[in-house]
């Protein structure tokens, strides 16, 4: 080996050494920080994916985490709740909240909110890449839910592999949680104030297409609960939208296939002809949020009664 | 395939292993396949126009060398037309078609004329201007014509720099093609140095800053005066590293190979006039405008006005070159009214720097004189980021006369950006200024730690698999 090669095999193997052990490093203190922030959407995610422990947990998009008022539903079925939506999650995020919930214990009912975006096809938000804000988690919860963050391609795996990469784009956010303190979102609602002032308009359903891979996650995330006995609830939760009368027929089919109930309010005539409830569009107001959730609840109730009976 | 893809990531190591693991005759095939594969990874038809022009490209030359004065110029204009044509159909046409059909409306006539449905092919304004400045070299006998196709077709296609640039001449590339290469730690050492800082300038600062570029300038109505001009300065430092990070790629990649291309960017933003920025930004594209169109129209050899006429000319030229939209042109035009504007003003604004700093070296005139460059340049990104003309006028508006200051905040941009941009500011000063002056940096283990320091940051802050470069479309 000449001088030069040996200069240069030396250098290149010192900057690898130096990336390797910064990487584990690193990894190592942003796992913990991560773990401690106290407050903030990564104390959030750190309490979805590892430390709930309620009877009865609430899946789904912002819809969902604006929509269901836990307390109001514990006080109606008298189980504990906890609101595990996320704001532009879709079924492969809350596939992914669901097995790491199995592998730490066994919720008695699980409300799965479900957002027509859930399996129809849609550029950006409710796809693949919110799979990114499990990545703190990979390796760290089982082989299937590996699998499910590697679902991008073989190319997410090799990236995965970097410790730092698994933070990738998480910094700031839990640097300033972690330094800001405060207390963390005890039941996982969150509310809107605003309210809208605006006519009912159509859903422009012209391009909807199905995203089979999607609805084959909608499949396998009803399979997962059923198979550990979990009761499963479909829901959809009202927009300010006029939508066409099959928007939901694909899942309303899957419910009926696999034998569980589906509470459809997806054009309830009390929200949709009332403004004042929303915020949005697409989401309750608090006081919209709070008629819903006492609708919701006393139906999740006669719900669960019914399931006694049998 | 983009250079910020992990495919490109697989590729380029394999192809340096074919193209130094072949023996010297084949080495030009491997670049070439190497070169239409990266290309097809677009739009794999669109291969056979960049076949097309490079046959005629070709033969042009060796028929240029080899007639007598009236037919040179008859293959050399064949050549040129050929080029522009291809231009014109992919790049322009629709956008002709479109303001014929504006001009026939605003004439009460409703014409519905056939718009073509084509993609724009990735790189097309990049490898037609290189090809041109082959047939016109050889046409003015500054480069013999090439003789080995394969080879021609190299430096039309050589991957590193077919579809960003940089744009080359045939004196400093061609010859390099028949060159023997032998793999070299120090070209290799070299050329990562320069792949590392070009992918920390494009994934951690380019991309990063284009989330809030693109949130703010996509929705030019909801943003306050602050937002916009917070997004236009983002905007002004987005567009720098993602050419220049592209640029730096590139020659690293050749450079890793033994090839050596030609500099791209010299820290444009300390540039103290608008003609020295252009000295210093896009430095292949601004000569080859120097050498092909402005000499060519006499350049500053002719009387005043028409010197004028020639700077605004080959800067509108410019701008259309860029995209066929007229927030390019009016970059464009703007452009070249700061250069005519300083050239006019240039007495009255020597005598009033004289009167209030000592000397051309003092410390606050320097400061003085980049700010302003750099401003100037930043209005004018306006143009050449706004979706439409009536965003750019409307964003002007709003940062002189919105009195909102709520700032639209993105926390997570700000911070990665904020570390990217110290990052590009010290090196750059120090190139600028300071560039023998910190002996620290000549300590193997501090450059060591530095490279691998900039390899965490740009997996723990890099945009990964987000799309293409700004001056692919071009």
């Amino acid at each position: 080996m000449t001088n030069n090669k040996i200069k240069y095999t030396y250098k290149i193997a010192i900057v690898l050494i130096i990336v390797v052990f910064v990487d584990v490093l690193s990894g190592f203190i942003f796992q913990k920080v991560y773990q401690r922030t106290p407050s903030g959407i990564c104390y959030q995610e750190n309490y979805i994916m590892s430390k709930t422990k309620q009877d009865l947990l609430i899946f789904g998009s912002s819809r969902a985490a604006y929509h269901y008022i836990p307390k109001i539903l514990k006080d109606s079925t008298g189980l504990s709740v906890y609101n595990c939506g996320r704001e532009g999650s879709g079924i492969y995020y809350h596939y992914g909240v669901l097995l790491a919930t199995l592998e730490r214990y066994k919720p008695k009912v699980i409300m799965l909110d479900l957002d027509y975006r859930d399996f129809y096809q849609h550029e950006g938000i409710f796809g693949l890449d919110i799979l990114e804000e499990h990545n703190p988690f990979y390796h760290k919860i089982s082989k299937e839910f590996d699998s499910l963050l590697v679902l991008k391609g073989f190319k997410e795996e090799i990236k995965l592999q970097s410790n730092l990469y698994r933070y990738n784009s998480k910094s700031f956010k839990m640097i300033t949680s972690y330094f800001a303190g405060g207390r963390g979102n005890v039941d996982g609602f969150r509310s809107k104030n605003g309210i809208l002032k605006k006519e009912i308009l159509p859903l422009k359903a012209d391009n909807l297409i199905l995203d089979y891979n999607k609805i084959e996650t909608i499949k396998k995330f009803i399979t997962k609960a059923k198979e550990n006995n979990i009761k499963i609830i479909l829901t959809v939760s009202p927009y300010f939208i006029k939508t066409p009368k099959d928007l939901y027929k694909p899942v309303e089919k899957l419910a009926i296939e696999n034998n569980i109930e589906i509470i459809n309010h997806l054009q309830d005539t009390l929200f949709i002809k009332d403004a004042s409830l929303f915020n949005d569009i697409l989401h309750l107001n608090l006081k919209g949020a709070t008629v819903f959730s006492k609708k919701i609840a006393s139906e999740v109730k006669h719900s669960l009664k019914n399931n006694l009976k049998k | 395939m983009l250079f910020n893809s992990f495919d490109f990531l697989l590729f380029f190591p394999i192809v340096c292993l074919l193209f130094f693991g072949s023996p010297q005759k084949f080495r030009w095939v491997v670049l070439l396949l190497a070169s239409c594969y990266f290309y097809m990874y677009f739009i794999p038809i669109y291969i056979l126009i960049l076949a097309g022009t490079i046959v005629i490209d070709y033969f042009a030359g060796l028929l240029i060398e080899n007639s007598k004065a009236k037919k040179r110029k008859f293959y050399l204009v064949i050549s040129l037309i050929t080029n522009i044509s291809v231009l014109c159909v992919f790049k322009y046409y629709n956008f002709f078609i479109e303001n014929i059909e504006l001009v026939l409306s605003s004439l009460g006539q409703k014409n519905s004329l056939t718009y073509l449905s084509i993609l724009l092919p990735v790189g097309l304004s990049f490898h037609t201007f290189q090809a041109m400045s082959y047939t016109i070299e050889v046409y003015r006998g500054n480069q013999k014509a090439e003789k080995h196709f394969g080879i021609y077709a190299l430096y039309v296609m050589f991957f590193p720099q077919l579809v960003a640039g940089p744009i080359e001449r045939p004196q400093n590339v061609l010859h390099q093609f028949h060159e023997k290469k032998v793999f070299s730690f120090d070209n290799f050492a070299q050329g990562s140095k320069l792949m590392l800082w070009g992918f920390f300038m494009k994934v951690v600062v380019a991309d990063r800053l284009s989330i809030y570029v693109n949130a703010v300038y996509n929705n030019v109505e909801n943003h306050t005066g602050i937002s916009l001009l917070l997004a236009t300065i983002f905007f002004t430092f987005q567009i720098y590293c993602d050419f220049a990070g592209y640029s730096y790629i590139a020659i690293g990649c050749a450079k890793i190979m033994g090839f050596d291309l030609m500099t791209n960017f010299r820290r444009p933003y300390f540039a103290k006039s608008i003609a020295e920025f252009w000295k210093r930004w896009h430095i292949s594209l601004s000569t080859w405008f120097r050498d092909y169109l402005y000499l060519p129209l006499g350049g500053n050899k002719v009387p005043k006005y028409r010197w004028y006429f020639n700077l605004f000319f080959v800067f509108l030229v410019s701008g259309i070159w860029h995209g066929a939209n007229w927030t390019f042109l009016i970059w464009g035009a703007l452009n070249g009214f700061y250069l005519v504007f300083a050239i006019l003003t240039q007495k009255q604004r020597d005598r009033f720097n004289s009167l209030l700093f000592k000397s051309e070296d003092n410390f606050f005139l320097m400061f003085f004189k980049i700010g302003t460059t750099f401003l100037l340049s930043a209005f004018a990104w306006i143009f050449f980021r706004a979706n439409h003309v009536n965003d750019a006028f409307l964003i002007i508006r709003k940062i002189f006369t919105d009195t909102n200051f709520k700032l639209f905040l993105n926390w997570e941009v700000f911070f990665a950006a904020a570390i990217g941009l110290i990052l590009l500011f010290l090196k750059e000063l120090r190139e600028e200024y300071f560039l023998n002056k910190f002996n620290i940096f000549k300590n193997t283990k501090v450059r060591l730690t530095i490279y691998a320091f900039l390899i965490m940051l740009i997996i723990l802050f890099g945009v990964f698999d987000s799309g293409q470069f700004i001056y692919f479309q071009f």
